[in-house]
């Protein structure tokens, strides 16, 4: 039996590597990726808690989180794709259509 | 073991079978040649990232260790009934009573984001 804690400190350990990886990559594909690293940190604590609280509440939440998360990849990963046809960069740098 | 076998099937089918296939189809519709353009260049930045995502590490182990945590109410699922009903019988007994509003949602959710992103994509620019 693991205790909870150390999955715990794996899940924040997982999610501290996405928040370092949103904030220092600059390709926009590997920032995406992180972000799909963040939102797993998430899921495996909600299913450590959901354990230890004898509660399936957390496990249900989990399964809308991934679906959540799949419609997020499957609508950035074309926003990419159709900004790379314009601006000819991957470089999150290079995506400055919103600024004035 | 968290008796969750439903969740990790379900995380290996969605993101080897489906997410991490469209980002290999992704990557290989866009060519990146030089890595240089990727190095962020800026340190001061870096250090601040550093030290900010340290903050945020030590705050969520301390609250993650903290003593306080385990003093929550027990649900009614223990392990017993989750290891004799199975936890995929629970879950889909929950997602199509309790929770089949937001099940509905989601799957209006998942059906707009296929349609945007087929959109997104199609559109031609010059």
């Amino acid at each position: 039996m693991i205790p909870i804690e150390h999955i715990l400190l794996l899940s924040a350990l997982l999610f501290i590597i996405g928040v370092l990886g949103v904030m220092l990559r600059r390709n926009v594909i590997v920032i995406f990726m992180s972000i799909e690293l963040m939102l797993n940190a998430v899921n495996l604590s909600f299913v450590t808690f959901a354990r230890s609280l004898d509660s399936m509440t957390g496990v249900v939440f989990i399964f809308f989180i991934i679906v959540v998360a799949a419609a997020e990849a499957v609508v950035g990963l074309s926003i990419i794709l159709s900004i790379f046809r314009t601006r000819k960069t991957l470089n999150i740098d290079e995506f400055n259509l919103l600024k004035w | 073991m968290l008796n969750a076998e439903f969740v990790a099937v379900i995380q290996v089918l969605v993101y080897a079978g489906a997410i991490m296939v469209l980002f290999l189809f992704v990557l290989m519709l866009l060519s990146s040649k030089d890595s240089e353009q990727y190095v962020n260049k800026w340190s001061v930045g870096k250090i601040l990232a550093g030290l900010l995502s340290l903050g945020i590490f030590i705050q969520i182990a301390g609250l993650f260790t903290a003593n306080e945590l385990q003093l929550g109410s027990k649900g009614e699922y223990p392990l017993e009934v989750v290891e004799e009903v199975g936890s995929i019988t629970l879950i889909g007994r929950l997602l199509f009573t309790d929770y089949i509003l937001s099940f509905e949602i989601i799957a209006i959710l998942l059906l707009v984001a296929v349609i945007g992103a087929v959109v997104i994509a199609k559109r031609r620019f010059q």
